[in-house]
């Protein structure tokens, strides 16, 4: 099954990181292929996306539901297509970068993370933010990630083609939140 | 004075199998080409249909050691134009089709291969149809090598992706998708091998713009034709906001699909009072109009029985920025029937020749289509089993996209018509759904509707009753797949025609955007890729100049 984790840091504590989050209507419009989101309750929203399947593009509704909710620290949510045979679930997470933490050691992209990059490069989605915290600089490390299965007989087909699409949808979305949170917090 | 932007020697308006195939064949000949296409891929309609070439006596039938026999091929023809074909034109498409064929397998490097055991469409009840041979179609094409071009050229969302017939055929047509190996079509669509019409188009845009280097450029409509006073000598095309001015030395090629999109041109034409397409938005009749502005002549023939579906639109479902319309093929799966209004059914739902000219039929006395529009009827037994749209056995479809009622009569009553005689009908048609045999209107009769849209567990591929509810039900709305039954007049030497009956030097027109006066009145699906390949052929050749342009 798809699935995908996105991991960046930026330059902004996390009580503002979890004050920008918390509310969905501040990065909706950043899920590729957003189209509309209604809130339910405070744990259920239906979210109504534009989905890129190459040839062509459906609408599909997911009903989203958080199952677990951590101040400043863990969203979980599922979720469950309304109109599509799809389901899946995501995570949160954010925690503060400690400033007389050991410098983190370098991670070498893999095949994986080169690959989702080349795609991301090759449908217009290259990450544009580039700001990363300065050594001493107090900041936030925020990951998220994303699952997503396909039911139904051509579940074998649409997942293979969900499978290099969730590395761009998860940068595209965790890139924009922190560049929107780093924009506020300069100004 | 006229000072050009650009100047090649044969410009190719439209960037379908007509127009490569018209660049190919300048550029073989020396001359230096230029494609222009209005959308911002290449492939055209051709990219998007089915890939098959209908080619009698082609060469790959002769490899197999079983050669087609030219007057079972001239019959056959003869039989699809129905009297409507312009004879001299038919003898030509008939004669250089092969040619054309063998010389883009032996020169282009396009990968044919017969379609295994799929026959005529009018096998084998009309003359001179086969059972085998005649359909073409390529190898999978691997998209990685059209280079830069790979992510600029069309796949369609209308046939199954990274698969070529003989695979559909092999895993049961297109009613038995659930037994489709959807797990090799995923592997092959991130490998993007691309059959059907994409493999088609691939192998001729790597033909045309990798291994001959062809320039072409997308996003750049022709917006006039450009004369001297007594031939064509070039065109103006808008590109990224700018007016270009392109010399064309030898001649402008005019290769696009019809005028699907155009928001009058089919209703005028095409005998029906609504119209939708499956093809991109650029299909719009600028044939018609470049044309029209520089005195070309129309031509056309019946419009009832051309290439051309009745299907419905998923709301949500976009393409190229514009509504997608599928075509319906669930008409011809067991456990399913169309009816009209009034609750009866009209045709052989399997095949589409049949029910066709049912659907334009005009009642002069009532003043009104009988049979427009066509409703398509079906019960639980196919929900259990068949797939409509993409929607899969017990996968719910919207109430807003098919209406659902627990009875015939129910069910009538959602849908407008008279549930009570399409109770009547359903009991009747029940009463030999079973079996073998329509004896109303030969459902399943045509092995080519078996092979297509049949279910070979049935005793009749294309019977079942429709005796479980609930009951289900859509009107189906025209959609045309680019082939129009009106387009310029052109000649032997695909040389569109003035008004005043003399060519237009250094103007050609070939696939749908010229008439179909060589093949008449009927249709027979490939026939129209065949067009498009042989006379961007003659055209290619006779810009350049060939002393023979069929050789």
């Amino acid at each position: 099954m798809p699935e995908h984790t996105y991991e960046t840091t930026m330059a902004v504590p996390v009580p503002k990181i979890w004050d920008f989050v918390q509310d969905m209507d501040n990065w909706a419009p950043f899920v590729t292929g957003y189209q509309e989101h209604e809130k339910i309750s405070d744990e259920n929203s239906i979210w109504t996306l534009k989905g890129d399947m190459g040839v062509l593009s459906r609408t599909v509704k997911l009903d989203v539901k958080i199952t677990e909710w951590t101040e400043r620290e863990r969203v979980e949510f599922t979720l469950t297509g309304i109109n599509e045979q799809v389901s899946g679930d995501g995570t949160f997470v954010m925690s503060a970068i400690q400033e007389d933490a050991p410098p983190e050691p370098e991670v070498k992209a893999g095949a994986w993370t080169r690959f989702m990059t080349w795609l991301a490069r090759l449908f217009g989605q290259s990450p544009t933010r580039q700001a990363l915290p300065e050594p001493g600089d107090a900041g936030a490390r925020m990951s998220f990630r994303l699952r997503m299965d396909a039911g139904g007989p051509m579940a074998p087909m649409i997942n293979a083609m969900l499978a290099p699409a969730l590395g761009p949808a998860t940068e595209n979305l965790g890139e924009k939140i922190a560049a929107r949170l780093e924009e506020a917090s300069a100004s | 004075m006229t000072e050009w932007d650009l100047s090649f020697d044969v410009v190719c308006v439209g960037s379908g199998l007509g127009g490569i195939t018209a660049a190919i064949a300048a550029h073989d000949l020396g001359k230096s080409c230029l494609v222009l296409e209005k959308a911002d891929k290449l492939g055209g309609v051709c990219a998007y249909s089915g890939g098959e070439v209908f080619v009698c006596n082609n060469h790959k039938m002769s490899a197999e050691g079983a050669p087609d026999d030219p007057t079972a091929s001239k019959a056959y023809l003869d039989f699809l134009a129905g009297g409507y074909a312009d004879p001299a034109l038919a003898k030509i498409l008939l004669e250089t089709g092969p040619r054309v064929a063998r010389y883009m397998d032996e020169r282009a490097g396009v990968k044919w291969k017969i379609i295994n055991k799929f026959p005529d469409y009018h096998y084998p009840h009309a003359p001179g149809t086969v059972g085998h041979g005649r359909y073409l179609e390529v190898e999978l094409f691997n998209g990685a090598d059209l280079g830069d071009w790979q992510h600029k050229t069309y796949k369609t969302p209308h046939m199954p992706p990274g698969i070529t017939h003989d695979e559909l055929f092999e895993w049961g047509g297109l009613a038995c998708i659930l037994q489709w190996n959807f797990g090799l079509m995923g592997q092959r669509i991130m490998a993007d091998q691309r059959g059907f019409g994409p493999g088609m188009m691939g192998y001729f845009i790597k033909a045309a713009m990798v291994d001959r280097g062809i320039e072409a450029r997308v996003s750049t409509p022709v917006t006039r034709i450009v004369t001297d006073g007594t031939r064509v000598v070039g065109v103006v095309a808008e590109h990224e906001g700018q007016s270009l001015r392109i010399q064309a030395r030898n001649g402008v090629v005019m290769a696009i699909g019809g005028y699907d999109w155009h928001p009058d041109l089919p209703k005028y034409h095409e005998g029906l009072p609504e119209w939708h397409s499956m093809c991109q938005p650029s299909v719009a009749g600028d044939n018609m109009m470049l044309g029209g502005e520089i005195g070309a002549a129309l031509a056309g023939v019946p419009s009832y029985n051309l290439g051309m579906f009745f299907g419905y639109r998923i709301p949500g479902e976009e393409h190229d920025g514009a509504p997608l319309w599928r075509a319906s093929w669930e008409g011809g799966y067991p456990h399913a029937i169309w009816v009209n209004r009034k609750g009866n059914r009209f045709g052989d739902e399997s095949f589409y020749r049949d029910y066709l000219p049912r659907c334009h039929e005009w009642d002069g006395v009532a003043q009104e289509h009988p049979n427009y529009p066509p409703y398509l009827i079906f019960d639980q037994n196919y929900r259990d089993k068949y797939a409509f749209a993409t929607y899969m056995p017990g996968q719910p479809v919207p109430e807003e996209v098919l209406a659902c009622a627990d009875t015939p009569e129910e069910l009538g009553a959602k849908l407008g018509i008279d549930g009570a005689q399409l109770a009547r009908t359903l009991a009747h048609f029940n009463t030999f759904a079973d079996g073998t045999t329509d004896p109303d209107f030969g459902r399943g009769t045509y092995p080519w509707a078996a092979m297509m849209v049949g279910d070979k567990s049935r005793p009749n591929p294309n019977m079942g009753p429709l005796n479980k509810g609930p009951y289900y039900g859509i009107a189906l709305k025209p959609v045309g797949v680019g082939i129009n039954s009106v387009g310029l007049k052109t000649d032997h030497f695909a040389r569109v025609q003035h008004v005043r009956g003399r060519p237009i030097d250094g103007f050609y027109a070939c696939g749908n955007s010229a008439a179909a006066l060589d093949t008449g009145a009927g249709y027979q699906s490939g026939i129209s890729n065949l067009r498009g390949m042989t006379w961007g052929y003659i055209a290619g050749r006779h810009a350049a100049g060939a002393d023979d342009p069929y050789a």
